[in-house]
């Protein structure tokens, strides 16, 4: 059978397989969460509510989620929801640039997620990202 | 209206539809726009004497604005879109283009071996599923085996996940996620010992189902451990939607030589499209 030929049968697994490949290098050098976009890496790694944006004002930390912006701008938990997803620079610096339009001059994002250790037991916090102006 | 099922593959694929929108993850009106254009599209397949449409490009153009709602309902919340949408989504796709009952049986083989071979590939190139400390983190912060932990026949190993879900999530939410750690209770019997058996046992699996339909597809026994692995999801994980969408195509694959074995697909999706719509009322 010819490439023609297979595509002409097979055309909706040729995208899929696309598609995945394009997901796997999405998730390798994009930052995108194994778990999204398709979810070829479900449960290969932490998923996205394993992360957490946190703000630094004035030295104080704050979770994003738990500032009343969160609550009532649904625009501002749009983009802190893609950050958790793909905590790329890009989509950090749009958080920044919209937080900073909403509410504060001086500030940094950095989403972190919990990491666990097997051998110990013990969870702690790794930093993914981070952006300052 | 005599109504006279013409298609079971119709009707399974109806009750996927129902299970993915019931669960509003596309926000609730394409959810509903989504289910109403399903039905448009697909009743009259199912129902004798029913049709909505009188010419072929009335129904091309509901295919198409149903497919426009599937993929709109994934764009509009990327970012939590689940995944077994996409899935419906492929899913849909063949059913609509692919007429030839053996080449849909062919797609579907080909399907599952780039969504398992996929899942081995991530998992084996991750570290943190490779060394097992992402396995361990789910399993004693109590998201794994949730139906076994329920079922209140290990009272001692529930109240020591339930506190360290506890644990974790005061943890995440205060200052001191930043900079402290804490430490997480382990249960008896130690599940750490077979952490690493555990971690190799699932890629081999995903790795086999991905094999065996590659180059054993007209095997029985290639069927037995797709059905094993995917009946098997619901103990481990509440991915019943995913479940479903992945025993329905094994039910259609599978050849009618293996009538027991098709049935147990059948009887499989039909109990996970039952634990899919109880799962998605609870969370209502």
């Amino acid at each position: 059978m010819n490439p023609k030929a297979i595509f002409k049968k097979y055309w909706i697994p040729c995208i899929v397989l696309i598609w995945a490949a394009f997901q796997l290098g999405l998730s390798r050098y994009d930052a995108m969460n194994t778990w999204k976009a398709g979810g070829f890496g479900m449960y290969s790694d932490y998923f996205p509510g394993n992360h957490f944006v946190w703000f630094r004002i004035d030295g104080n930390f704050i979770l994003a989620r738990k500032t009343k912006l969160f609550h009532t701008n649904s625009k501002f938990e749009r983009l802190v929801q893609i950050c958790r997803t793909a905590p790329n620079s890009r989509n950090l610096k749009k958080l920044n640039d919209y937080f900073k339009s909403k509410a504060h001059e001086d500030f940094r994002v950095e989403v972190r997620r919990l990491n666990f250790d097997a051998r110990t037991l013990t969870m702690n916090s790794v930093l993914v990202n981070s952006y300052e102006d | 209206m005599k109504i006279k099922i013409k298609s079971p593959r119709v009707v399974g694929y109806l009750l996927l539809l129902v299970i993915n929108v019931t669960e509003f993850r596309s926000g609730v009106w394409f959810s509903i726009l989504q289910l109403i254009l399903g039905l448009l599209v697909f009743l009259p397949e199912v129902v004798e004497d029913v049709s909505w449409t009188s010419k072929n490009s009335n129904r091309n153009g509901l295919k198409i604005a149903y497919l426009l709602t599937l993929v709109a309902g994934i764009a509009y919340k990327w970012y939590d879109a689940p995944n077994h949408m996409f899935l419906f989504l492929y899913l849909t796709l063949l059913l609509f283009f692919v007429k030839n009952e053996n080449d849909l049986r062919d797609n579907f083989r080909w399907m599952v071996v780039i969504i398992m071979g996929f899942a081995t590939l991530h998992k084996i190139i991750n570290p943190n599923f490779v060394s097992g400390d992402f396995l361990a983190y789910r399993l004693l912060s109590g998201d794994f085996f949730q139906p076994v932990y329920m079922s209140g026949l290990f009272p001692k190993i529930k109240d020591v996940l339930d506190q360290n879900y506890q644990d974790i999530y005061t943890f995440t939410q205060g200052e001191s996620f930043l900079t402290d750690q804490i430490t997480l209770k382990n249960v008896q019997p130690n599940l750490m010992v077979g952490l690493k058996f555990f971690v190799f046992s699932i890629i081999g699996m995903e790795f086999l189902v991905a094999a065996l339909f590659a180059f054993l597809y007209t095997k029985r026994l290639a069927f037995i451990v797709l059905l094993i692995f995917v009946a098997s999801i619901g103990l481990i994980v509440s991915e019943f939607e995913f479940a479903a969408t992945f025993l329905f195509m094994g039910a259609i694959m599978c050849p009618t030589k293996f009538s027991t074995l098709r049935s147990m697909f059948w009887a499989t999706f039909v109990l996970y499209v039952v634990l899919a719509l109880q799962n998605n009322v609870m969370l209502w």
